[in-house]
Parts: structure tokens; C-alpha cells; sequence
């Protein structure tokens, strides 16, 4: 039955002090958040920071003062938890590139060890539009969207996170897609 | 424009999906929304590719050395392919292994191991590359990088024949394929649509090199591995194959491209078929598949070349509306044309600035250190090329303190941003003249600082309207000497200089939104330069 037990009762056990629940929890995210975080750090930075264990810590603290977390449903967990790791990741890179001589004016640095594999998809302006493009989402919609274009979690996984169906979760999606479009364009 | 292009709710459903999209096609009245969905969607494919690379979740279905198969994706006459994962490069796998039947009747075993081992000595972009070969559990096996995407058959059939850009564009970098094999003494021996992939992305991957080997191999194994289409004339009399069979091959895969269809007897149907084809595009693929081996292109560069031709006549003629992301696709043709940067999308492509700030000598450039010497009457550029439309500011400050906008200027043809893909010198020219900074002073120190953005940076803009700019004509500044210690870490002494670097500290906190780096020179001299 371990399948069926979907983020909110684990989450409700963890409250409760269950140290199983804890684990289970932490045995479906970390994986899911490597990856992402993995998507989100230049090479470069990969070589200083353990990526892994940033994201093993986080996800340990937020699953320690998960009272302080009002819980609205798994998908925003998880976009709790994309926070979370976005805002130290930020700080994460803007230390390592602060490392060294602020004024070595060193042209060594290859360009692709400062880029995330993210960035080198879309280019770093284009990726900053986008945070502030999934800013402006109502949050079930920025909720579903994340969990399929950036955690690849199937429509029937995302249903079952969220108490809802496969097909309107898709519809969802589409929706938000749309809102998520418009809004980048506009940006631009 | 055919009905199966893909439109904007499809697309949406698409992305949703996680199904691979072909932008070339995607069609819109908001080309702005276009580029919005085509961003999602790089997000989004850009996370699976990461997926990709993290151990599979599913059971193997048997492990083959250290491989763990995970998934049959084709079955051939004498062959399997598998999706495996490779712990030792921690990356999925295309595995092809020979049938047991096969294995067992000791068909091909030796052939096929030997040319895998060839093949993974080959490394060239637009040909799969193959990791290597061997046998385990009695099965001959060889195992490749695996490409995310389509064949070409599978585009054509599911949206029709390619756009004459597109087609010219994959023919060129299937030309490139071509030369990397034959120059390792190699056919490919089986060139067609179906061993054609376009991965994600747009890279073109020439695949099925099962089939490829030693000239003598592929003409012991003709029966079996040739596609008759795609057989030149003088080998389907019987003659022995050779390159330009290959290359007889890319023409009628061209063809079909175009036009979805074969060569009927040996004879083109382009100008039957497609009447308004470009004209150029039309007599290469009719050269290359001239019944008379000696009209054809004498080899793949020479092919190559004609192809380069027609994708540069092209980017000059008016872009179709269709063809929104196929212009982008030609323009970055035209730039490999010219020798310059890899094939990719502009928007996608890292920023990478180069600059090189260099003496003008005798018909040509010396790069300049910092610690070089410099004497008065020098002449300095800098040169700079890019990979994205960048902002570049020239500073120079003397001991004195006196300091001089070198670049951006009024008066000179040159302005930010500068556009990426080629190598562009400032100060640039004026009409017929090129243009340099001279050294004329004798200063103490002389410090050049060149900054470079991605975006326009205001606050600098503000303050070098505040600051004295070089006249174009007549030019700055002065001289130098050695001082001992590393070029690279340049600390600057100028005031004015540090002010601007101090300003401009959050941006360039960001090396990916502002660079900068500094030359300094010291002491006037009147030695000689060396």
C-alpha cells in the first residue's frame, strides 16, 4: 500500500513526530530534487558544493520544521521545497563566483562551466523570465506546471498527489501552459 | 504550408505530453508566443535530458556486460536495439546486439565486432557516436550514444516533405557525416531516411553504422544491407561500391526530402514534383545523381560545397512566413559558411565573449598581455567575437587620472550592441579607412579596462556621458613597460577606473551578465619595441 500513500498523510504522520513517515518522505523528494537541483547548478559550482548534500539538508530541515509549512496540498510541497532549494542555490552560486579576487580579472573561465544545464538550454535572461513568468501563476496552476516540465511526474502522479483525475490534471497543465506563454511573451 | 504542421493548441498538448516537437513546422500568427511555447518546452526537455542521466527507475530486462537493458526498440533481419544503461558513463545507451540465431551461426560476428571497433574511433557531430563493441554471453554486441528524437522518414511520413532550407541544411551536415567516415577508410553503405535522426535540438545524426565498414565487408554483405532505392546505378549493374555510392545515396535521400518521393529509374522528379523548388538546390540533387558517376561531386567536401552554396543563396532570399525558426536554421548555415561558430540556435546559445586587444604590425595583428611593451606611434584594436549581441565599453585612465571613452563613440560606424557570429575589430572603420587607437602620450601608466554585458548596463551608459571621449581622427594615449607579475590579475591603480569597476560590482558579481577585464602598461620607454 506503500504507493497509495500520497504526500498529504505522510506529511500529517511527520507532524505527528512518525520517524517512518519522515523517511518514506524523504525517500520520494530527494531523488526528484537532485535531479532539479542538478538542472539548476553551473558545472563549476557542482565541483565546490556537494549538490547532493545541499539538497539532502534541505529537504531534512524543511521536513524538521514542517509545523511552520501551511500545508496546501502535495504540489505545493513540492513548490515549497523548489523554493526553498532556488533560494539557496542562488546564494550557493553568488558565493562561489564571489570566491577568489573580486578584481582578478581572469578570462580563463570557460563559459560553460558557469552556465547551468538549464541555462545553456535557454540562455540565463530567458531563465529569469521565466521564474518571474511562473511568479505570476495562481499557485495550483504554477503547482501542476512544475511538477510536469521540471519534475517530469506523470498527469496520473500528479492526479494522486493532488486528489484529482489524470484528464483534468492534463487540462490543467495545458491551462497553465497557456497563462505561462502569454506571460513570457509579454515579458519579453 | 502543409495541414499537419503543428498549430498553437497542438503544441500546447505537446509540451504537456512531453512529446518531441518539430519547431521548424510549429505555426503561429504570434511569433512572440512562439518563442514563449519554445522556451517552455526547452525547459522542460532540458530536465528530461537530465532525467536521462540519472540511473533508471525500470528493472533491466538482462544485463549484457555492465550494461542493463532496459527496453527493445527495434528488431532487424540479423539485429536487436535496446535502450541499456551504462553505470560507467552514467548515461543511457543504444545497444545493438546480433540476434542469438544469428550469434549462433557465427553470421557476421567477426565483421560486426570489427567494424564497431573502427567506429568508435570516429568522432565527428553529425555521426553517432559508438562507445564500443564486444561480446558477452556468446552475443556480439556494439553500443552507441542515444539520440532523443526522429528519423527523417518518420518526419516526412508524419509532416511532410522538408522546406528546401531544411533539406539543404540536412544534406550539408550529412555531407560532413560522409567525409569523416570516408576519411577513416570507411562506407556507410546504407544512407537513408530511416538512418537518419534529427535529435532534439536540430543536431543531425547519421545512424545504422551496423552496417557501415571496410569497403570489402559492405560489398560482401550487398544483398543483405543494401536499400534499393538508394543504389546507385553502376552498383545495381553489380559494380563494387565505393564513396560515391554513399554520396549517390544522400542524393536520393535529398530527393525524398524535397519531395517525399524517389527517383523514378534512376531519374530526378524535382521539377516535376516540385515546380518551385529553389533553383540551385535543384541541380546540386540532380548533380548528385547524374547516371554518369564522373558529373557527380568527385567527393563528400566537394558536395559539401554546393549544398554551403545553396544555404547561403538562400538566407539572401525573403524568409516565407513558414519559415520562422527555418531562417534561423539558414542563418546559422550561413555562418558555418563563412567559418564561424557550430550550428545552433541563436536564442540557446551560451554567451561567450572573446576579445583580444592587439598591436597593429606590419599587415597584421599582435595580441597584446598586459606587461607587453608598447612606444609611442603604436596602433591598437580590439577584436571581438561573440556568441550573443554584446555591450562593449573601451576605458582607458593614465597616470595623471585621465581618462578616455575609447568605445562606444560618436562618429565611428560601430555601436552596441555588438552583433555575435563573426569576429568584429574596434574602433571599426570610417568609410574606407580603418580606424585604430594610436599610442601617443607618455604617461607613467596606461590601463585599458573592456567591459561586457549581456544587456545594456545604464548606470555605466550615465556615467561615460560624464567622462571625455576619444575623437575619432585623432587618437589617445600612451605607453608602456613591463611590470612583473601575472597578466591575468590586472589590478587596476586608475581611479576613475576602480569608480566604474565599483559601480559596476553587481553586475558583475553574474559572469553571465557582465565581464571585464583590464590590460596595463607602465612607464614610457624609449627602447624599442621588441
Amino acid at each position: 500500500m506503500q504507493a497509495e500513500e500520497t504526500t498529504a498523510f505522510l506529511l500529517e504522520r511527520v507532524r505527528g513526530g512518525d520517524e517512518t513517515a519522515r523517511e518514506r518522505l524523504a525517500a520520494r523528494y530527494l531523488p526528484m530534487l537532485r535531479r532539479w537541483a542538478h538542472g539548476r547548478l553551473p558545472a563549476s559550482t557542482r565541483d565546490l558544493t556537494d549538490t547532493d548534500d545541499l539538497v539532502q539538508v534541505t529537504l531534512l530541515r524543511v521536513l524538521r520544521q514542517i509545523g511552520r509549512f501551511e500545508y496546501g496540498g502535495a504540489g505545493s510541497f513540492l513548490a515549497y521545497l523548489r523554493s526553498t532549494l532556488l533560494n539557496l542555490l542562488r546564494n550557493e552560486i553568488r558565493r562561489a563566483s564571489r570566491r577568489g579576487e573580486p578584481m582578478e580579472l581572469d578570462d580563463d573561465q570557460s563559459d560553460d562551466e558557469g552556465a547551468s544545464p538549464i541555462e545553456q538550454a535557454i540562455g540565463r535572461e530567458q531563465l529569469e523570465r521565466y521564474e518571474a513568468a511562473l511568479e505570476t501563476l495562481p499557485e495550483r496552476s504554477r503547482e501542476v506546471v512544475i511538477m510536469r516540465l521540471e519534475f517530469d511526474m506523470t498527469y496520473a502522479d500528479i492526479a494522486r498527489e493532488t486528489h484529482s483525475t489524470p484528464d483534468a490534471v492534463r487540462m490543467a497543465i495545458r491551462r497553465a501552459i497557456v497563462a505561462l506563454a502569454e506571460s513570457l511573451r509579454d515579458a519579453s | 504550408m502543409s495541414a499537419s504542421d503543428p498549430t498553437v493548441p497542438e503544441l500546447i498538448a505537446r509540451i504537456a505530453d512531453g512529446e518531441p516537437i518539430d519547431w521548424n513546422r510549429a505555426l503561429a500568427t504570434d511569433p512572440t508566443l512562439l518563442d514563449a511555447l519554445h522556451t517552455l518546452d526547452q525547459v522542460r526537455s532540458a530536465y528530461q535530458r537530465i532525467g536521462a542521466t540519472q540511473a533508471p527507475r525500470t528493472p533491466a530486462l538482462f544485463e549484457w556486460g555492465s550494461l542493463s537493458v532496459l527496453e527493445k526498440i527495434g528488431v532487424g533481419a540479423t539485429a536487436e536495439v535496446y535502450r541499456a544503461w551504462d553505470p560507467g558513463l552514467e548515461t543511457t545507451v543504444a545497444l545493438k546486439l546480433l540476434r542469438p540465431e544469428a550469434a549462433a551461426a557465427g553470421l557476421r560476428s567477426q565483421e560486426f565486432l570489427g567494424e564497431g571497433r573502427v567506429l568508435a574511433q570516429l568522432s565527428q557531430r553529425n555521426v553517432l557516436r559508438v562507445y564500443g563493441a564486444a561480446v558477452h554471453d556468446g552475443r556480439p554486441g556494439l553500443w552507441s550514444e542515444w539520440i532523443e528524437g526522429r528519423t527523417l522518414e518518420a518526419i516526412v511520413a508524419a509532416e511532410g516533405p522538408l522546406a528546401d532550407a531544411e533539406a539543404a541544411y540536412v544534406g550539408h551536415e550529412l555531407c560532413a557525416a560522409l567525409a569523416a567516415i570516408h576519411a577513416a577508410g570507411l562506407l556507410h553503405g546504407d544512407v537513408k531516411a530511416s538512418n537518419v535522426m534529427r535529435a532534439r535540438g536540430g543536431r543531425i545524426v547519421l545512424t545504422d553504422l551496423g552496417a557501415a565498414g571496410a569497403p570489402d565487408a559492405i560489398n560482401a554483405s550487398l544483398s543483405t544491407q543494401a536499400t534499393p532505392a538508394y543504389l546507385s546505378p553502376e552498383s545495381r549493374s553489380g559494380a563494387a561500391r565505393g564513396k560515391a555510392d554513399d554520396l549517390y545515396a544522400l542524393g536520393v535521400l535529398l530527393h525524398f526530402l524535397l519531395t517525399g518521393a524517389y527517383p523514378r529509374d534512376g531519374a530526378s522528379r524535382l521539377r516535376e514534383l516540385k515546380p518551385d523548388m529553389s533553383r540551385g538546390l535543384a541541380d546540386t540533387v540532380e548533380r548528385a545523381l547524374d547516371v554518369r558517376p564522373e558529373a557527380r561531386f568527385a567527393d563528400a567536401p566537394a558536395f559539401t560545397d554546393a549544398l554551403r552554396a545553396d544555404l547561403v543563396g538562400q538566407s539572401r532570399a525573403p524568409a516565407r512566413p513558414r519559415a520562422r525558426w527555418l531562417a534561423i536554421a539558414v542563418a546559422a548555415g550561413t555562418a558555418l559558411a563563412i567559418g564561424v561558430g557550430a550550428w545552433l540556435f541563436t536564442n540557446v546559445r551560451a554567451w561567450a565573449p572573446d576579445i583580444e586587444l592587439s598591436r597593429r604590425a606590419d599587415g597584421g595583428a599582435q595580441a597584446l598581455r598586459s606587461g607587453d611593451r608598447l612606444r609611442p606611434g603604436d596602433r591598437i584594436d580590439l577584436t571581438v567575437s561573440t556568441t550573443q549581441p554584446t555591450w562593449i565599453y573601451v576605458l582607458n585612465e593614465d597616470a595623471r587620472g585621465d581618462v578616455h571613452v575609447l568605445f562606444p563613440v560618436a562618429g565611428l560606424e560601430l555601436a552596441n550592441p555588438i552583433p555575435a557570429g563573426r569576429a568584429i575589430t574596434l574602433p571599426g572603420r570610417r568609410g574606407a579607412q580603418t580606424l585604430s587607437w594610436e599610442v601617443s602620450g607618455t604617461g607613467e601608466r596606461e590601463e585599458f579596462l573592456v567591459l561586457l554585458a549581456r544587456t545594456r548596463l545604464d548606470r555605466l551608459d550615465r556615467r561615460l556621458d560624464a567622462l571625455p571621449a576619444a575623437t575619432v581622427g585623432e587618437t589617445e594615449r600612451g605607453v608602456t613597460h613591463a611590470r612583473p607579475g601575472p597578466p591575468a590579475a590586472v589590478r587596476l591603480e586608475g581611479e576613475h577606473l576602480n569608480a566604474v569597476l565599483a559601480d559596476l560590482a553587481g553586475e558583475l558579481a553574474d559572469p553571465e551578465r557582465a565581464r571585464a577585464r583590464a590590460w596595463r602598461f607602465n612607464e614610457a620607454s624609449d627602447e624599442p619595441a621588441r
